[in-house]
C-alpha cells in the first residue's frame, strides 16, 4: 500500500528505454560538444568564435535564413490562403509538392537551383537580362534558404486558417467591413501566432541548412560562405577545436530559436488540452 | 458476488479524489453512484474496476481482497462512458475480443465464441449486424454492443461509467428500463455511475449520493428522496427536480 | 461601393492571389524539380541508364539502403516506446521530454556530424580506446549510421506521439479489463489504431534517412565504393564536373521524393475516413 502501480503496463519500460536511447544517441553527444569546448581558455574561444571570417559567416546565415524566412512568411501565407480558400484544378498537385523540401534531400535541392538559377540557367538566363545574378552571390544562399522553408510557414498556417470559423468572417462582412478591413482586423490577428511559429522554424532551420546552400552560393569567404560551411572546413583541415567552438555558438543560437518557439507553441495552444 | 469497500482513499497529487470510502454492497444489487462532476462517482467506480490505484483502504469482491489481483483477473465488466469500442473491429470482433484474448488453455473453440458472441447479438436485440464497424452503429447501439462486449467474459460485477451520458432522452429511457430488466434476469451485481437523479432514482435499488469525494448519504431511492441526510442531498436532489419540472412543463407545451 | 463592383473586385483579388501563388511555387519548386530530370536526361536514356548502373552508383544505393535499414527499425521501436509513456501516462517532466524529443530538429546537419567525430573521432572521446580494439566508426558505416539516426531522430516520434494523445487510452483500458494482457493489448488495440501515423512516420523517416547529406558528409570520409552514399554520390560527380551522371543519380533521389509526398497524400486521405 501507499505505492502507486499504474494500471496500464510497460510504463517504466518505455520511459525508461524513451531515456537511454534519447542520452545515448542524442544527449551525451551534444554534450561532448560541450565538453569540449570547455577544454578552451575563454579567450582561445573568443578568438576562433569572432576571426574575421568567422564573424562574416554569421551576417551572411543570419541575414540570408532572415530574408528567406521573411520571404516565406509573406508567400507562405498567400499559399496557405490559396490551398484553404479557393478550389481550382491541380490544387491537390500544389498542396502535395509543398512538401517537396521535406522530401527532396538537399544536395539534390541544391544542385538543381544551381543550375535552373545560373547564368544560362532556366530562370538565371532572364534574370542576367536584368542584370541580376543569382547563383554564387548571396542571393543565390537566399534563394536556395526560400527553397527550404516554404513548407514551414504553409503548413504552420494552413490548419489555423481552416479552423477560423467563416461564420466570424461573414459576421464582419455584415457589419460592414470591407474584404481587406476583414482580413486585417479579424484574421490576420488569428494567424498571427501561427505565421510567426511558422517564421521562426524556416529561420530556424535555415540558420543550419548545408546541403543545399553550398552548391548554389559559391562559398566565398567573407561573402557567401556560410557558418556550417567554416565547421566543415575547420573538419577538414582536422582543426576539431576551432569546428567546436563555431558549433557551439551555433547550438547556442538555436537552442535560444528552440525555447522561444516552444514558449510561442505553448502560448497558442494555451487553449488546448495540454500535453 | 458482494462488494465490500473500506476506508478507500484516492488523490492526483495534492488533490483529494475520493477519502475513507466505506461501501457494502448485497450479491444482484443495482447500485447507482450520484452526485454532480468532481464528486469524484467515476474515480470510485474505476478504483473497484482497479482501473485506478487507491492510496489507501481495500476493496473486496464476496470477501477476497483485490488489492493483490491485476486488472484482468478481477473479471469486472467495465462499460465505458463514450463505450471505448474497438474501431477497427466488427461489432462481432469486439463483443469476441474478451474470449479470444484468453490463454490457449482457458480460450473457448471458435465455434464456441460464435455460438457465445451469437446469443450477445441476440440478447441486445443486433442480430445480424455483427459485421458493422462501430462507426455505422448509432448511439444507443454501441451502447449496446459495449454492454454485451462487458457481458461476454462471465463478469462477476458489472461496472458503468454514465450509461446513458451521451444518448438523446428518449433512447436513454428506453435503455435504462431495458438494462433493469436484463440486471434482474442475470442477476448480476451492478453499479451505475449518473449525474442524473431521476435516472438513479428510477432504477436504482440503492443509491450512494457523493460530494466532494465524500458518501453523502447511502439509502434506497425512497430514503434518500423522502428523508435527505444532509442539505446537500435535500439541494442537489431540489436542484435536479425543479429541472425535471421545467422539463415536464416543456414537454406537455410541446416545446422539446 | 456597389456590390457588382465589389464582387468584381473580389475576384481580380482571388486571380491575383491564385497567380502569386503559383508562380512562387513555380519558381521555387516545380521548376527544380523539372530541372533534375531534364538534365539528367540530357544526353539521352542510354547515358542515363549508363549513369545509374555504375558500380559506385550502385554500391552508394547498397549503402543507403544498409544505412536505411539499420536507422528506421531503431527510430521506430522509440518512436513507439516515446508515444506510450508520453501518450498513456502523466509523470512530472513530460514537456521537458517532449522537447528534447524535438532537439535534433534545432541542430544543424553539420553539427550533428561533428558530435559523432567528437566522440568516437580518433582525436575523440573514446578514439584511443576504439583504435586499441581496432574498431572503426567515424569514416565507416557506424559512424553513417549513427549521425543519420540522430538526424531522424524524432520523426516517427513526432508522428506518433499526437495521434496516440488524441486517442487517448479508454481502449487500452477495455481492453485490460476484458482480460487481455500488456503485449495483447499493445498488438491488437493499439497498432492498428495507430497504423497509418506509424506508417507515415516511417516513410518520413525513411526519406530523411535516404537523404541526408551534411550530417553524413561529415562522418563519411567520402571513399567510393565503401562510405558513399547517394547523395554523397551525387555530390562527388557534381564537383568532378560530371553534371548528366550527377542528375542521373540525383533522379532516383527525386523520383523517391515523389513517391514519398503521394504516399503522403494517401495516407492522409486515408486516415480522414477512419
Amino acid at each position: 500500500m501507499g505505492k502507486q502501480r499504474r494500471v496500464i503496463p510497460g510504463f517504466g519500460l518505455t520511459l525508461g528505454y524513451t531515456v537511454i536511447y534519447l542520452s545515448l544517441l542524442v544527449l551525451i553527444p551534444l554534450g561532448v560538444l560541450l565538453l569540449k569546448t570547455t577544454s578552451l581558455s575563454f579567450e582561445q574561444f573568443w578568438q576562433i568564435a569572432t576571426a574575421d571570417r568567422v564573424l562574416a559567416s554569421y551576417r551572411v546565415s543570419f541575414f540570408s535564413a532572415l530574408s528567406a524566412a521573411l520571404i516565406n512568411s509573406v508567400f507562405g501565407l498567400v499559399v496557405a490562403w490559396v490551398l484553404v480558400r479557393f478550389s481550382f484544378p491541380g490544387k491537390r498537385v500544389l498542396d502535395m509538392l509543398v512538401d517537396l523540401p521535406f522530401a527532396l534531400p538537399t544536395a539534390v535541392a541544391g544542385i538543381s537551383l544551381t543550375a535552373v538559377f545560373a547564368q544560362n540557367g532556366w530562370i538565371g538566363q532572364y534574370l542576367e537580362a536584368w542584370g541580376i545574378k543569382v547563383a554564387f552571390t548571396p542571393l543565390g544562399v537566399v534563394v536556395a534558404l526560400i527553397f527550404i522553408g516554404i513548407p514551414f510557414v504553409v503548413r504552420t498556417v494552413q490548419p489555423v486558417l481552416a479552423e477560423i470559423d467563416k461564420q466570424v468572417e461573414e459576421a464582419a462582412a455584415t457589419l460592414g467591413a470591407s474584404a481587406w478591413q476583414t482580413f486585417r482586423r479579424v484574421i490576420f490577428p488569428q494567424l498571427f501566432p501561427a505565421l510567426l511559429t511558422g517564421f521562426s522554424l524556416a529561420f530556424a532551420r535555415s540558420l543550419g541548412e548545408y546541403g543545399s546552400v553550398v552548391f548554389i552560393s559559391g562559398n566565398m569567404p567573407m561573402k557567401t560562405e556560410i557558418t556550417p560551411l567554416i565547421i566543415m572546413t575547420k573538419l577538414e583541415q582536422f582543426d576539431y577545436t576551432g569546428a567546436t567552438a563555431i558549433a557551439t555558438v551555433m547550438l547556442a543560437a538555436s537552442f535560444v530559436l528552440l525555447l522561444f518557439i516552444n514558449l510561442l507553441q505553448w502560448r497558442c495552444s494555451k487553449h488546448q488540452l495540454p500535453y | 458476488m458482494s462488494i465490500e469497500v473500506r476506508n478507500l482513499s484516492k488523490d492526483y497529487g495534492q488533490q483529494a479524489a475520493v477519502t475513507h470510502i466505506n461501501l457494502q454492497i448485497n450479491t444482484g444489487e443495482m447500485v447507482a453512484f450520484l452526485g454532480p462532476s468532481g464528486s469524484g462517482k467515476t474515480t470510485l467506480l474505476r478504483l473497484i474496476a482497479g482501473l485506478e490505484e487507491a492510496k489507501e483502504g481495500q476493496i473486496l469482491v464476496d470477501g477476497i481482497d483485490t488489492q493483490e489481483q491485476t486488472i484482468q483477473e478481477r473479471k469486472v465488466g467495465f462499460v465505458f462512458q463514450h463505450y471505448a469500442l474497438f474501431r477497427h473491429m466488427s461489432v462481432f470482433d469486439n463483443i469476441a475480443f474478451g474470449l479470444e484474448v484468453r490463454s490457449r488453455k482457458t480460450r473457448p473453440s471458435k465455434p464456441e465464441i460464435k455460438r457465445r458472441v451469437e446469443e450477445l447479438l441476440r440478447l441486445i436485440q443486433l442480430e445480424g449486424m455483427g459485421d458493422r464497424l462501430p462507426a455505422q452503429l448509432s448511439g444507443g447501439q454501441r451502447q449496446r454492443v459495449a454492454l454485451a462486449r462487458a457481458l461476454a467474459i462471465e463478469p462477476r460485477v458489472l461496472l458503468l461509467d454514465e450509461p446513458f451520458g451521451a444518448l438523446d432522452a428518449k433512447v436513454r429511457h428506453e435503455l435504462r428500463d431495458w438494462l433493469r430488466q436484463l440486471q434482474k434476469k442475470l442477476s448480476i451485481t451492478t453499479i451505475f455511475v449518473t449525474h442524473d437523479q431521476e435516472e438513479a432514482l428510477a432504477i436504482a435499488d440503492r443509491v450512494v449520493v457523493m460530494n466532494q469525494g465524500k458518501i453523502e448519504q447511502f439509502g434506497t431511492a425512497e430514503e434518500v428522496y423522502q428523508r435527505p441526510a444532509t442539505p446537500f442531498v435535500r439541494s442537489f436532489l431540489e436542484r435536479s427536480g425543479v429541472r425535471r419540472g421545467v422539463e415536464e412543463v416543456a414537454v406537455q407545451a410541446g416545446v422539446i | 461601393m456597389t456590390t457588382g463592383n465589389r464582387k468584381a473586385k473580389d475576384r481580380w483579388v482571388r486571380a491575383g492571389l491564385l497567380l502569386i501563388a503559383v508562380l512562387f511555387l513555380g519558381i521555387f519548386l516545380i521548376v527544380p524539380l523539372v530541372a533534375v530530370f531534364a538534365k539528367a536526361l540530357e544526353e539521352g536514356v542510354s547515358v542515363y541508364a549508363a549513369a545509374v548502373a555504375e558500380s559506385d552508383a550502385l554500391a552508394a544505393i547498397k549503402l543507403t539502403l544498409l544505412i536505411t535499414g539499420i536507422v528506421v527499425p531503431l527510430n521506430l521501436i522509440f518512436g513507439l516506446a516515446a508515444g506510450w509513456c508520453i501518450a498513456k501516462f502523466s509523470f512530472p517532466g513530460k514537456s521537458f521530454l517532449l522537447t528534447l524529443i524535438d532537439l535534433p530538429f534545432a541542430v544543424s546537419p553539420v553539427i550533428s556530424g561533428l558530435i559523432f567525430v567528437l566522440v568516437f573521432g580518433a582525436q575523440g572521446l573514446l578514439g584511443p580506446w576504439l583504435d586499441q580494439y581496432n574498431v572503426k566508426i567515424i569514416f565507416a558505416v557506424p559512424g553513417i549510421a549513427l549521425a543519420t539516426a540522430f538526424v531522424t531522430f524524432p520523426f516517427v516520434a513526432r508522428e506518433l506521439i499526437p495521434i496516440m494523445q488524441s486517442q487517448g487510452k479508454e481502449e487500452e483500458e477495455a481492453a485490460l479489463t476484458l482480460g487481455a494482457n500488456g503485449w495483447k493489448t499493445f498488438w491488437r488495440i493499439t497498432i492498428p489504431n495507430i497504423k497509418w501515423g506509424l506508417l507515415y512516420g516511417v516513410i518520413l523517416c525513411s526519406a530523411r534517412a535516404i537523404g541526408e547529406f551534411g550530417a553524413v558528409s561529415v562522418v563519411s570520409g567520402h571513399i567510393r565504393g565503401m562510405t558513399n552514399t547517394v547523395p554523397l554520390h551525387v555530390e562527388i560527380l557534381y564537383n568532378e564536373y560530371q553534371f548528366v551522371a550527377s542528375f542521373a543519380v540525383a533522379s532516383i533521389l527525386t523520383l523517391l521524393a515523389i513517391a514519398t509526398l503521394i504516399a503522403k497524400s494517401i495516407i492522409e486521405e486515408r486516415s480522414h475516413v477512419h
